[in-house]
């Protein structure tokens, strides 16, 4: 329940948010429409909307917060801490360096015994990367500061 | 899941193989050139900030082949579209300007100077030569009642806010010819965006809309097909293909714009470099491929090169910007 | 030249060993592109483009169409297995497509959908043969007002897409239209919600915004769902060879779905807006309302997999109507296709059929070729995606993190669209825990903008009046026709929620007695 309560104050404050914003953009009136009027009736339904979904909870939801299971969520954890690691590198470390550390990195988080397996996948993975996407399709990966 | 003697032998013949692969691909990819290099001697990267498939993209495929043919070296076309161009343009003039990587940018650079809440600076680039140019025009239904131009106008006087006119987007170059030929001609014409060419020309067509100011290459087939009339071009001179359409200017209305393409660099190319690309550009313009390319596509010759076609660049600029307060498009912080 | 004459001189031109090579390997690509998370149609065909300079139109046409319409075959595939969309339009497959599989009825689930988009499909060439040109004048008639009226609808038919709370339902599709309106507005381009980035002022990718939301988050969720300690499927999932096999009530149950799927498909194929997400939607929408158990929906109904496999397919078959008939792209894929038609010179108009029949005829023969082709590929590697649950999971979840990445750059070219899948994906699965619905966000998400877009031109039009909304035959039916949804759905929930009440306090009444 608590989640639930969490979610939809998030919401509350998401529509407000975006009712403010909309106004400041000009709403002018249905027979012209400015910039603003569309996401401020937008805003305002997700704002009533998150109010009745307040008073009426759903439930279907499980009552424990799905936060709160330390041990269940250890993996999720570490894979979102590891995708913002990949996306702060990615312009340093270039495309194919980058992505070939993630990988290993995910083998690893999703099962995979050990780093040495991790490794020996994750290179030829890449390597065929290169060679179908890179030269093959020619998509224009960006290359990192060593200029792979 | 401990892998077998036999498992471990294949996969380690399968890592050799792809490594020895992946190690002779990379190799070819970056030449080590020894001595006195010839340029280009790798791959050179044409930006184009459109999607592909549009006509901008479609030109510069079609000029890389023939550049590849004529260099030896690999030509390829990127596509950084979003933001009406001013992604890939950004991108462009922040590119390492060694000449291997240039763009195929257009007029909209120019104009989202001053019309993007992030803007391009056209002194950012290095400006090699110029692709082609595309008229545009004011184009209605091919059974509409306006022979003329002088027509459309006093019909359009006479019936303030009843005709209107569909671009291809609300900040785009169209629209903005099309605003000044309404200021020009003190007639009322409301502008209805729609998103690119096809919806626009297509409202046309269907009769929803009366007129709209796209660019040859998407008129053409409804032109030949009779569907649409044009009424008024907005170059300089008539066009060899349609001699009975007037221009604007011949219609009394002090408007000539034209959408140019040109190869464009970031600043600073070494000018040999810059004197290489424009050679073999010139080549592929003498080949017949492109002649035929460029009549099918409604494109015309615009061969300025180096500082002329900067110059140009930079004595429209005014007429770009007044035309673009008379809209109300004024954006750039 | 007439309809019979065509497709002889089609056939002809389809049945060269060029044209057949180039079908097939369309197809080909088509099915894999499919299969693989992350890259599309569109970003598969601009890719090749350059592949078809060396060919002439005809086969170049062929070949990219084929690979067109052989995504929406290959699309279901992973949506079935995984819950993982293979690519955009394929989402609503993964609806009841993964249910199936989680019942161990992955195989009958693929094999509909084969079926089912080849029956589509050939029932889409059939149409583009037959109907192509009166159908685009048709289609002309949907100008702003009309395009509003019949995408309000559409959108009016999101409340049979929620299995479950309303009220979350309607909030997602909000959420959805929040994040369509980030971007430049339409009419006056003034810069909404883009916090001053360039990257933004598109506004957000379908890409990264879809495979952010259903791939990479259902790879977390299913990493944390059984941990990573503890390898899938114990017991490994080995169907008996007949299990592979829609069984006879499967049939039963899929032909009408199938038929109604294709026409519907078709038919919002042909209209400006409509793709194959918005018709898969629709029909999986009309599927529930009209069935006998709506409420087995979303939990693994084979209706709900072989209505909108077939819409999807036709839909892609329709969508050449415009772009053959009249020169109009459709969207972002068919768009290509017509630029890779002018780089070979041709341009299509109104007058193709006449100038360039090869091309036209030949096309339309090797679509009926390219499906053929497509049911006799699909059907025997059913067996082997079945197996593909068995991949260990730290090989199969990394791969389809690493498709999406690529599939996500690729689109254009930019790396902060690799940004915006990984923040997807972690709404998504921050959403899914909360237990929301992700379909109409989607929804929300494709609809909104064309919604906002028809109203306001229309108002341009009109020059600020209302009654644009109900100035012709079509608008005004379309928009009582939503009128009547949105009311009736209304109703129904609130007798629903009456109900639910009643129950309650039947309940507590008696437990009270106890």
């Amino acid at each position: 329940m608590l989640q639930d309560r969490i979610a939809s104050l998030v919401f509350v404050v998401l529509g407000i948010v975006v009712m403010i914003e909309s106004a400041r953009l000009s709403l002018d009136n249905i027979h012209n429409p400015g910039p603003g009027f569309v996401p401020f009736f937008l805003g305002l339904f997700m704002v009533i909307l998150s109010f009745l979904s307040l008073m009426a909870p759903d439930k279907k939801v499980r009552a424990e917060a799905f936060w709160n299971n330390w041990q269940r969520g250890k993996s999720t954890f570490f894979i979102f801490a590891g995708m913002l690691v990949y996306l702060v590198l990615l312009k340093m470390m270039g495309f194919y360096l980058d992505t070939l550390c993630c990988l290993i990195y995910l083998i690893k988080l999703s099962g995979g015994r050990s780093f040495k397996r991790s490794i020996l996948i994750s290179i030829p993975t890449m390597i065929v990367i290169y060679i179908i996407f890179g030269r093959l399709l020619i998509i224009p990966f960006p290359r990192g500061i060593l200029g792979i | 899941m401990m892998l077998t003697q036999k498992e471990k032998k294949v996969s380690r013949s399968i890592v050799l193989i792809l490594a020895g692969l992946f190690l002779v691909l990379w190799m070819s990819h970056e030449t080590l050139a020894q001595g006195k290099e010839v340029f280009p001697s790798k791959t050179v990267t044409i930006v184009v900030p459109w999607a592909a498939g549009g006509s901008s993209d479609t030109a510069a495929r079609v000029m890389a082949k023939h550049l590849s043919e004529i260099w030896g070296q690999p030509v390829i076309v990127v596509n950084q579209p979003g933001a009406t161009g001013v992604i890939g343009s950004l991108k462009l003039a922040a590119s390492e300007p060694d000449g291997y990587t240039v763009g195929l940018l257009s007029t909209a650079v120019q104009t989202t100077q001053y019309t993007s809440p992030n803007p391009t600076d056209r002194h950012a680039y290095t400006y090699v030569i110029g692709a082609y140019f595309e008229p545009f025009t004011m184009a209605v239904k091919g059974d509409a009642p306006w022979k003329s131009l002088k027509e459309f106008v006093e019909y359009a006087k006479a019936n303030p806010g009843k005709i209107t006119h569909s671009s291809s987007g609300a900040a785009s170059t169209d629209k903005l010819v099309a605003m000044a030929f309404a200021r020009r001609s003190g007639i009322q014409l409301p502008d209805v965006p729609f998103e690119g060419y096809a919806p626009a020309v297509t409202a046309v067509l269907s009769g929803k809309i009366h007129s709209t100011s796209a660019t040859l290459a998407n008129l053409a087939p409804y032109l030949k097909s009779g569907d649409l009339r044009v009424l008024a071009v907005s170059s300089e001179k008539r066009l060899s293909e349609y001699p009975n359409v007037p221009t604007f200017m011949e219609n009394g209305v002090n408007l000539k714009w034209i959408n140019w393409n040109g190869i464009l660099g970031p600043k600073g190319i070494p000018a040999e470099r810059m004197a290489a690309i424009q050679t073999a550009v010139e080549k592929v313009y003498a080949m017949k491929a492109w002649q035929d390319f460029m009549t099918t596509s409604f494109i015309y010759s615009f061969p300025l090169k180096g500082d002329q076609f900067k110059t140009q660049i930079d004595k429209d600029d005014p007429v770009l910007k007044e035309m673009i307060e008379g809209a109300g498009l004024m954006r750039a912080k | 030249m007439d309809i019979l004459q065509g497709m002889l001189h089609g056939f002809g031109v389809a049945f060269t060993p060029a044209n057949l090579l180039a079908c097939f390997f369309g197809v080909l690509i088509g099915t894999a592109v499919g299969v693989l998370p992350g890259i599309g149609p569109s970003g598969s065909i601009a890719l090749l483009l350059p592949l078809t300079f060396s060919m002439d139109a005809t086969s170049a046409v062929i070949m990219l169409a084929g690979i067109y319409y052989g995504t929406m075959y290959g699309g279901s595939t992973t949506s079935i297995l995984i819950n993982v969309p293979g690519e955009a339009q394929s989402v609503i497959t993964c609806i009841d497509g993964f249910q199936m599989a989680s019942q161990g009825r992955a195989g009958p689930a693929l094999g509909i959908s084969a079926f089912g988009s080849f029956i589509a499909g050939t029932i889409g060439v059939i149409g583009l043969m037959v109907l192509a040109p009166p159908l685009a004048r048709f289609a002309l008639e949907f100008g702003p007002a009309e395009i509003f009226s019949l995408v309000l609808l559409a959108f009016a038919l999101v409340g049979y897409l929620a299995s479950g709370s309303m009220v979350k339902a309607l909030m997602m599709a909000i959420l959805g239209l929040l994040f369509a309106s980030v971007g430049m507005e339409i009419i006056t381009a003034v810069p909404r919600f883009t916090f001053g980035n360039v990257n933004l002022q598109s506004g957000i990718g379908l890409v990264p915004l879809i495979m952010g939301l259903f791939g990479v988050s259902e790879v977390i969720l299913s990493l944390e769902e059984t941990g990573p300690e503890v390898e899938i499927n114990a017991k490994k999932y080995a169907p008996r060879f007949w299990e592979l096999f829609p069984t006879r009530k499967d049939w039963k149950d899929s032909f009408w779905p199938i038929t109604r799927g294709s026409l519907i498909g078709f038919l919002i194929g042909i209209l400006p807006g409509g793709s194959g997400i918005v018709a898969s939607f629709s029909s999986y929408a009309i599927e529930k309302k009209i069935s006998r158990h709506p409420e087995k929906f979303g939990q693994g109904t084979i209706e709900g997999v072989a209505g909108p496999e077939s819409a999807n397919n036709a839909a892609a078959q329709g969508a050449f109507i415009p772009l053959l008939t009249l020169g109009i792209p459709g969207g972002s894929a068919i768009a290509l296709i017509l630029g890779a038609l002018r780089i070979h010179g041709v341009i299509p108009g109104p007058l193709l059929i006449k100038e360039h029949p090869e091309v036209f005829w030949g096309v339309v023969a090797s679509m009926y070729i390219g499906n053929f082709f497509l049911l006799i590929l699909n059907l025997p590697l059913i067996g082997m995606w079945v197996r593909l649950l068995n991949i260990p999971k730290y090989l199969l979840y990394p791969m389809i993190v690493l498709f999406c990445i690529i599939g996500a750059y690729s689109v254009d070219n930019n790396l902060f669209d690799v940004g915006l899948l990984f923040f997807f994906g972690f709404l998504g699965y921050v959403l899914k825990r909360l237990n929301f619905e992700l379909a109409p966000l989607i929804l929300g998400f494709i609809l909104g903008p064309i919604l906002e877009s028809s109203a306001k031109q229309a108002l341009i039009m009109s020059g600020g009046r209302l009654d644009i909304f109900v100035s012709s035959p079509i608008a005004t039916v379309l928009l009582s026709l939503s009128g009547l949804v949105i009311l009736t759905a209304v109703v129904s929930t609130l007798r629903r929620s009456k109900a639910m009440e009643a129950l309650k306090r039947e309940m507590e009444a008696s437990m009270d007695k106890e």
